[in-house]
């Protein structure tokens, strides 16, 4: 695991343009950007440039693999070696408390309607987890959410208030560290039906179901609330028993199960990227969290999730430069060494990164010719086009044009006549969502290291993983 | 002769009938002054002879007055907005100018500059002036004989008629064709009756004027309307041997037959008299050319041309309504006029009234409006009264209003085109939203571009007039709505905001009360100047596939059952530029969508073989003044090879100057016959586009002083209609010199005698100059002497593939290769499609676009993520890249010059 931080590589402090303008960029890639409609101009409108100083941090090489966050998914409790980590409730009480949310509102399909779910009450980073699902869950079976103090109002909405406390139930251990407190609710749902597993299993049946039939089976597989589902199925069925263990539910969408690689079909000439060297995805901001925590805990090093312009300066600035030079700034991490842009290199005639994953060549190519040499040292793997990474930073939905830097409270000086911002960070707890960089590689426009997006951190997207930084920030 | 009574039409008291000039009301305070004639619209006996209009209520003239025409005699000139004409079908004033009524089948439908009407009694539409659809008209000073502008008379005839009726007449009752108006003889015979003789003295000297001595009479001695124009001392600002005037000291003086001086092209063939042009096949009077109807000075406004039928008083100048507006033929071959009109208009008063000139309607969007004449009459619009259908009225409506408006200018139809569930929907939205928020949201490099909203109530106001109907307003408030400002604020705020996509439009079957399909229509501003409008229609996407399904066998809109399809028909026809909206999901738009890029090509193969062949000539002329060039060093031997070879070339060069005659005479006479309105002109010019880029081509190149004035004086007086006929009438003159008409025909023989290879040699040179890939067949040149130029997508240069989605599927990159990958059919024709486009310095282009940028998985379905997330790429390029290469807009600097 001291590999992981040891092979970090290192951005050395410094100021460093967040954001570019189009005048700005290389003109080889504005009059492709012209030839080709590329969209580049519409691309980096939103992120303007600003010119912050950042302290020194690592950043990883590459996105955190399968095999590395499957390295995590077994790890031990530091000082329970009987228990694993992601058992460990301090773990996810640590995340809940790093990143909490309060009152999310959430549209709906009718105009001007939307619906609160409240984080308020929860406990931990998996009580959020498991009550964001209820409210989707609500939403789309019933068309609306029950009160916490409703135990529903019909057979269906009884079963999906009793899959949900039950799972709640299920997984107390990392929810209460003393005794189980359900909602009022839910403990009414709970009363209502018989408390064995086979009547549970009826009623996930009932939900399962309504969630799946509307489907398309190969749609419904892509479906977080039904992936889950059916993992409580298949756990209850096979066990007989509503306890349940996180790695049950909470393991990253595409795995089939904790050793997914194994059962990876066998390739005729050993060609495929291996599983474990593929980034992981699928995964929410909490558990990318908890990786980083991880990390941190067994190395005793800064590690943690990076903001947006740890990210950025990484990606899209020459770090021999260090002074305020525009020319310093790239939006293509591989512009140090080839000035294509974005969909040459992804998406170019529509086939995804995906189908190069069997080919481990072409796939490790992309990533040579996608990479960015640091000046310092090391190569920067997976910046754009790999799919979003997480980033510990809040995604403020009113925000327009980084304008968070025209605030009175911004610290600023003025250098090389211009100013020079100390980043600031969105940390607004007001804000349901999280920023995500990097893009995937089916995106519209292009993909740059400035592009900028909001996910939800509830939820494991299947083209998101994250990398990790040791930084000050860490250390807090 | 018995006496009949009937009812006052005035008062509803007893009317005793004497005879149909003598029908007398029993009613001493009758409104209507007692003593009737027979009104052959209303057939009723309610011309009031004092008020010198109908009373009957339902009649089609009901108020309005009637004059003497001067060149029938019968009481029957009307004004419509300032426009008169006769009444009389049988009149000679409109002799060339009365068409089919397509309502009604006669020959009733007058043309008058501004207007079309039907003066036909029985016909459903009589007296509702319609858009212009053909062009018969003379123009006002042609000086042989009336022109159809018949002046309203002077405020003295109102009062010698009054006079002349003022008290009871016995008339003898004549036979009169009931259909027929007045007749001036009979008015005569009336007055006469009535006061023993001074009256006829006195009518005459209204139908005939006075006895100025400068007075015209016609062939039998009529006095007849004076409407040459005298021109004034200045000197000719176009410097092409062409005497425009100052409208301002215009008088109108008619002009004999005798003084018409037929111009003669130049000799055409200096060998054979044969050559020279007869003066009847000319047909061009020297007033057509050396009277301009509007004054270079002191602004280059429409010029009301006075007509003055009775010279005695100086009368009131009364406008022509209307000039012909000419198109400049296409961008490249008039840069300069191009760039003399691209200057930043100036802003209109807010307060002006009057409508301005009539701006060259484009096939492109090359115009812009321009200031209007003070004075200036608004050409009258009006509900179309035969349309039962809300959209079509609709479609009339933002025809007369917006698409061609009476401030000149010519709105750019752009079409988005989509199948259900391409997204039109959304992008429209995204559209809309990105035009209404510009750069404080998006990244938007237009130059001071705004956008102003859309008032439907207004434009109403402004053009059906305060007195239209509530059920039209409300028709019009369904139909036509604002994109902007109304329809994308509310779908991005209801759905695009709230993380939902904009729902599929609905298609309409005719009960639901709210309307799915409407226009769309937004103002775009340059400097807070109106450059043009946007205008596109929100249909459900199963109307545009149904439309597509029937595309390739259509050859009229009315083989069309559907309303809706024949809008979305006329639309395309209409259209010059289409957005071609490709779900990059659905598996079937390469099947669906090939039709269509078929008739594009097809539609518009001639016009562009024409535009290649006047781009090869440009470059044959070259060689023909290098080869000139060379000439003057040849020896002795070749000099005689040279003479063998012409004497064999002579019967080719005699056709070719005969040829080259026939076309300027063509040209000047469909110029000259150029009706008022948007499209006929437009007609005009595209149809005569390959002999003006042809001349323009060669003046260029021997006389490049002639471009250049033309740009100093546009730059000067305006791009107005007027300037812009005389432009062209002067590059027409300049033919009549000798050496530039033998250049002319040099440069043809250069093309038609060169061999195969060289062709392929010019046409090569041609599109590599216009970046065109497609290697072009020097066939293919052959296809602009082809007479059957479609009608069809006559003003379509920019076709734009946008697919959509982008965000969710993968792109294929570049987009040029789209069609190639995806749509294998397709790209068949539109490879093709390119190169005409091209020629026609049009374009296709290609855009992988999204809406939103990315959209994330929620549940289920991938939807949008919060607002200021959206990252919308290529939502305005398509649209506003077609405006760039119009020049109507100006990109920023960091936008397309490279620079930092």
């Amino acid at each position: 695991m001291q590999s992981y931080v040891d092979e970090m590589i290192t951005i050395p402090e410094g100021p460093f343009l967040l954001g570019a303008s189009y005048a700005a960029i290389d003109p080889v890639l504005r009059a492709e950007d012209s030839k080709r409609n590329l969209g580049l101009g519409a691309v980096l409108d939103s992120t303007p440039p600003i010119w912050v100083s950042l302290p020194e941090y690592r950043i990883m090489p590459k996105q955190v693999t399968n095999g590395q966050y499957q390295t995590f998914w077994k790890a031990v409790a530091p000082d329970n070696p009987e228990q694993l980590l992601v058992e460990d409730i301090r773990l996810w009480d640590y995340l809940w408390q790093l990143y909490p949310l309060g009152d999310v509102r959430v549209p709906t399909p009718t105009p001007g309607k939307n619906e609160i779910e409240s984080y308020t009450t929860c406990q931990t980073a998996i009580d959020a987890l498991i009550r964001s699902y209820s409210f989707e869950c609500q939403r789309l079976l019933l068309g609306h959410h029950v009160p916490l103090s409703e135990s529903g109002y019909n057979e269906l909405s009884l079963a999906v208030i009793r899959v949900f406390a039950m799972l709640r139930r299920g997984l107390a251990h990392v929810i209460w560290t003393d005794d189980t407190t359900l909602e009022r609710g839910e403990e009414k749902a709970l009363a209502e039906g018989e408390d064995t597993p086979a009547a549970y299993l009826k009623d996930l049946e009932m939900v399962l179901k309504e969630a799946e039939s509307p489907l398309a089976p190969a749609v419904a597989n892509q479906v977080p609330l039904i992936v889950l589902l059916r993992r409580l199925r298949f756990h209850i069925t096979r066990n007989e028993t509503t306890v349940f263990a996180v790695s049950d539910c909470f393991r990253p969408m595409n795995w089939a199960d904790d050793s997914s690689q194994k059962k990876a079909a066998p390739s005729l000439f050993q060609t495929k990227m291996p599983w474990d060297e593929l980034p992981v995805c699928g995964v929410s901001l909490y558990e990318a969290a908890a990786f980083a925590a991880w990390l941190r805990l067994v190395t005793n090093e800064p590690v943690i999730l990076p903001s947006e312009a740890e990210y950025e300066k990484a990606f899209g600035w020459d770090t021999s430069v260090t002074n305020l030079n525009k020319d310093a700034k790239h939006i293509f991490p591989w512009q140090g060494h080839n000035v294509k842009d974005f969909n040459f290199w992804f998406s170019r005639d529509g086939s995804s990164v995906k189908s190069l994953e069997a080919r481990v060549g072409a796939y490790q190519d992309l990533m040579k010719e996608t990479s960015r040499t640091v000046a310092t040292g090391g190569t920067l793997y997976q910046g754009i086009g790999f799919g979003w990474q997480w980033t510990r930073e809040r995604y403020n939905e009113l925000e327009s044009k980084y304008n968070r830097f025209e605030q009175a409270t911004a610290v600023r000086r003025s250098e090389e006549d211009e100013t020079l911002y100390d980043y600031i960070e969105c940390n607004d707890l007001n804000c349901r969502y999280f920023s995500v960089r990097g893009a995937p590689d089916q995106l519209g426009g292009a993909g740059t290291v400035t592009r900028r997006y909001a996910l939800s951190p509830l939820r494991g997207y299947a083209e998101c993983g994250f990398r990790c930084v040791a930084s000050p920030a860490g250390a807090m | 002769m018995s006496q009949q009574t009937v009812i006052c039409s005035a008062c509803n008291s007893n009317m005793v009938v004497h005879s149909r000039l003598n029908t007398v009301c029993d009613n001493p305070d009758c409104p209507g002054g007692r003593h009737f004639y027979y009104c052959g619209h209303c057939r009723k006996h309610s011309f009031s002879i004092s008020k010198g209009s109908c009373v009957t209520k339902t009649c089609s003239t009901y108020g309005m007055l009637r004059k003497k025409c001067p060149e029938c005699r019968l009481i029957s000139v009307v004004s419509i907005d300032g426009t008169s004409f006769c009444l009389n079908r049988s009149c000679k004033s409109h002799a060339d100018s009365i068409t089919k009524c397509t309502t009604c089948g006669n020959k009733s439908l007058v043309q008058t500059p501004a207007f079309e009407v039907c003066i036909k009694s029985d016909c459903p539409t009589i007296m509702q002036p319609r858009m212009k659809t053909i062009a018969p008209q003379k123009p006002i000073d042609e000086g042989l004989g009336l022109s159809m502008f018949i002046p309203p008379a002077p405020e003295n005839d109102e009062v010698g008629l009054d006079e002349a009726v003022q008290s009871e007449l016995l008339v003898a009752t004549a036979a009169v064709d009931e259909n027929a108006p007045l007749i001036v003889g009979e008015l005569e015979e009336a007055a006469a009756a009535y006061d023993g003789g001074d009256a006829p003295t006195r009518v005459a000297e209204l139908s005939t004027g006075n006895d100025d001595p400068t007075r015209i009479t016609n062939v039998n001695g009529d006095v007849v309307d004076a409407v040459d124009v005298e021109p004034a001392a200045s000197s000719d600002p176009w410097g092409f041997d062409v005497e425009p005037t100052d409208a301002r000291s215009t008088r109108l003086i008619r002009k004999t037959e005798e003084e018409c001086e037929p111009v003669v092209l130049p000799d055409a063939d200096p060998v054979s008299s044969e050559n020279t042009l007869s003066p009847a096949s000319v047909a061009i009077s020297a007033s057509e050319l050396e009277a301009p109807v509007s004054s270079p000075e002191p602004a280059p406004v429409i010029e009301p041309a006075p007509i003055a039928p009775t010279p005695v008083t100086e009368p009131e100048p009364v406008p022509v309504v209307q000039s012909d507006p000419v198109l400049p033929t296409e961008k490249k071959p008039v840069p300069n006029l191009m760039a003399a009109f691209n200057k930043t208009p100036e802003p209109k008063p807010d307060s002006a009234p009057a409508i301005e000139e009539e701006v060259v309607p484009t096939n492109d969007f090359s115009s812009e409006p321009v200031e209007a004449a003070a004075g200036g009459v608004t050409r009258l619009s009006h509900r179309p009264e035969d349309i039962d259908s809300e959209i079509e009225l609709a479609y009339e409506f933002l025809l007369q209003s917006l698409i061609e408006a009476e401030d000149g200018s010519v709105s750019p139809v752009i079409l988005v085109f989509g199948l259900a569930g391409s997204g039109k929907s959304t992008y429209l939205t995204m559209l809309g939203d990105m035009l209404a928020k510009g750069q404080s949201k998006y990244h938007f490099p237009y130059e001071d571009v705004t956008t102003r909203s859309i008032q439907v109530d207004s434009l109403i106001d402004k053009y059906w007039g305060e007195s239209a109907s509530e059920e039209d307003r409300e028709i019009l408030r369904r139909r036509v709505r604002d994109l902007t400002f109304d329809y994308s604020s509310r779908n991005y705020e209801d759905y695009l905001m709230n993380s939902t996509w904009v729902p599929a439009t609905v298609r309409e079957s005719g009960n639901e009360a709210h309307a799915h399909s409407h226009f769309l229509a937004t103002e775009i501003l340059r400097e807070g100047v109106t450059v043009g409008n946007i205008i596109t229609m929100e249909t459900s996407g199963e109307d545009f596939q149904e439309l597509l399904g029937k595309i390739a066998s259509l050859r009229s809109e009315k083989q069309l059952e559907s309303a809706l399809h024949r809008v979305l028909y006329k639309l395309l026809n209409r259209a010059t530029g289409v957005l071609i909206l490709v779900d990059p999901e659905s598996a079937d738009s390469d099947q669906q969508y090939h039709h269509i890029f078929r008739v594009f090509k097809e539609s518009i193969e001639v016009r562009a073989a024409q535009a290649l062949e006047a781009k090869v000539n440009v470059f044959a002329n070259q060689d023909a003044e290098l080869d000139a060039k060379s000439e003057e060093q040849i020896n002795i031997d070749d000099a005689i090879a040279l003479a063998t070879s012409q004497e064999n070339q002579d019967e080719r060069h005699k056709q070719a100057r005969q040829q080259l005659a026939e076309d300027l005479r063509e040209l000047d006479q469909a110029l000259t016959n150029a009706p008022a309105s948007h499209a006929g002109v437009a007609d005009v010019v595209a149809k005569h586009k390959r002999i003006i880029d042809e001349l323009e081509a060669i003046l260029r190149s021997v006389k490049p002083e002639f471009q250049q004035k033309a740009d100093e004086l546009f730059a000067e007086h305006g791009r107005t209609v007027v300037n812009f006929m005389q432009y062209y009438k002067s590059l027409i003159a300049s033919y009549r010199d000798q050496a530039i008409f033998t250049v002319a025909v040099s440069a043809r023989l250069k093309i038609r005698q060169t061999s195969r290879q060289e062709r392929k040699d010019l046409i090569a040179r041609v599109s590599a100059s216009l970046g065109i890939k497609e290697p072009i067949h020097e066939a293919f040149l052959d296809q602009a002497s082809r007479s059957d130029v479609s009608d069809r997508m006559r003003f379509l240069r920019y076709v734009s593939l946008v697919v959509t989605k982008s965000d969710r599927h993968p792109s294929v990159y570049p987009p040029e290769d789209y069609p190639k990958f995806k749509l294998p059919t397709c790209h068949v024709h539109i490879k093709t499609l390119e190169s005409y486009t091209q020629l026609l310095d049009g374009f296709v282009n290609c855009y992988n676009t999204t809406a939103i940028g990315y959209s994330v998985q929620r549940g289920d379905q991938y939807a949008p993520g919060p607002g200021n997330s959206f990252t919308p790429v290529n939502i305005i390029e398509p649209l506003f890249d077609m405006l760039l290469h119009e020049e109507r807009i100006n990109g920023h600097d960091d936008e397309y010059d490279g620079d930092l």
